[in-house]
């Protein structure tokens, strides 16, 4: 269970101003399965965005298993705790 | 994939659940495409893919492995992307840097190609430019015929099956990409007599010198350092009322791409320097924004054209 929600807020903020949706919308389970703009272009989009609003740099593979906000806040929080 | 028609186009469909369940990214993506297209797209998939299966893709591991060789392309797409979108320029700007990552390694190619493959029945823009291919092949007549690099031999394949008396000749610097040119022929059960193939570098190979009625070039520009130049090689090849079928792309970043156009009046004019004309051309963003903001969100811009040697 993800202990920072500062993370997880701020996930979710990205992800709605990158896909353009409304934030009540985006919740940690929120995915290409449930965001119709969450496409792979978008996904590039998004990834971008992640780095540039944390200051990280994500792998290839890491990008690839970034699909949905809980999975991203968690994967961050790792990242920034190493 | 839902709502589709499991029973008319089974290996078409098995290929795609294959790539979907791998990655779930281009499931929607792949979903979204084919929904929109019709009853003529369909049913060249699945012969497509039912080619496939009765020769390269008989087991369900060597679908797997089809499968995974798109996602894996996909994967160094988006790296490349990323790459790009952050400096602006490809990371690679030589074509021998490329030829040792990319060409000269069997593994790598192997992928590579067998995605871009898949890529012309799965992309918007790569479906479009087939079909600018197979229009021109069904207006033309052809007795001689050149295609240089055809790589995922999807080209090849079109040529040749469409044009029976033909004979052809391939050149490609990558023996991996020979063999899956010669097994997808093989797959549409195209008389290997009919074919001959020539490992080589096109900037530097002495071909027949017979002129060709058709030159295809899928793919290429953006490989070379030097694409005027190969061009023109091209262009003198060509007979008095040949013609030239060639893709290339602008701000298209990959694992081997060298050369950046960064509009397509670039490109046009790299034709026109050749000594070229373009007859017939299709430019296809990969996004759906407007046309003045292609430049400022370095936008993939997709390039076919039919060209002829220019007149006075």
């Amino acid at each position: 269970m993800l202990s920072n929600t500062v993370i997880l807020e701020q996930v979710r903020t990205v992800v709605a101003n990158v896909m353009r949706v409304p934030l009540v919308g985006v919740t940690a389970a929120s995915s290409p399965d449930t965001i119709k703009q969450w496409d792979s272009l978008q996904h590039l989009n998004l990834v971008l965005a992640l780095e540039e609003s944390f200051g990280l740099q994500f792998s290839p593979e890491e990008t690839v298993q970034m699909l949905n906000v809980e999975t991203i806040a968690l994967l961050i929080e790792e990242k920034q705790m190493a | 994939m839902s709502n589709f028609d499991r029973e008319k186009y089974p290996a078409f469909i098995r290929i795609i659940d294959l790539i979907s369940a791998q990655n779930p990214l281009q499931r929607k993506r792949i979903e979204t495409f084919v929904t929109q297209q019709d009853a003529t797209y369909w049913k060249y998939a699945e012969q497509v893919s039912r080619a496939l299966e009765r020769s390269v893709l008989v087991s369900e591991s060597a679908r797997i492995e089809a499968a995974s060789a798109y996602n894996r392309m996909c994967m160094d797409f988006l790296r490349e992307q990323i790459h790009f979108r952050k400096t602006g320029v490809y990371r690679l700007d030589d074509a021998q840097i490329a030829q040792a990552q990319v060409y000269d390694r069997p593994d790598v190619m192997r992928y590579y190609m067998i995605g871009l493959l898949w890529s012309y029945l799965l992309w918007r823009n790569h479906y479009a430019m087939l079909r600018l291919l197979q229009a021109h092949l069904d207006n033309i007549s052809v007795e001689h015929y050149l295609e240089i690099a055809p790589g995922h031999g999807l080209f090849a394949s079109e040529t040749l099956r469409r044009h029976p008396h033909l004979n052809a000749i391939l050149i490609d610097l990558s023996e991996t990409s020979i063999q899956i040119t010669r097994d997808i022929l093989a797959a549409f059960q195209i008389d290997p007599a009919r074919t001959r193939f020539v490992h080589g570098d096109f900037g530097t190979t002495e071909l027949p010198s017979d002129k060709f009625d058709l030159i295809v070039m899928g793919e290429i520009l953006e490989h070379i350092n030097q694409p005027l130049e190969f061009m023109r090689k091209a262009r003198q090849l060509l007979s008095s009322q040949g013609t030239i079928f060639m893709t290339t792309c602008a701000n298209c970043p990959a694992i081997d791409h060298v050369y950046h156009f960064h509009t397509v009046n670039e490109i046009r004019a790299a034709i026109r320097e050749a000594g070229l004309t373009i007859v017939r051309e299709i430019s296809l963003p990969a996004e759906d924004i407007p046309e003045a903001r292609w430049q400022v969100e370095l936008v993939t811009i997709n390039y076919a054209a039919i060209l002829t040697e220019r007149n006075g």
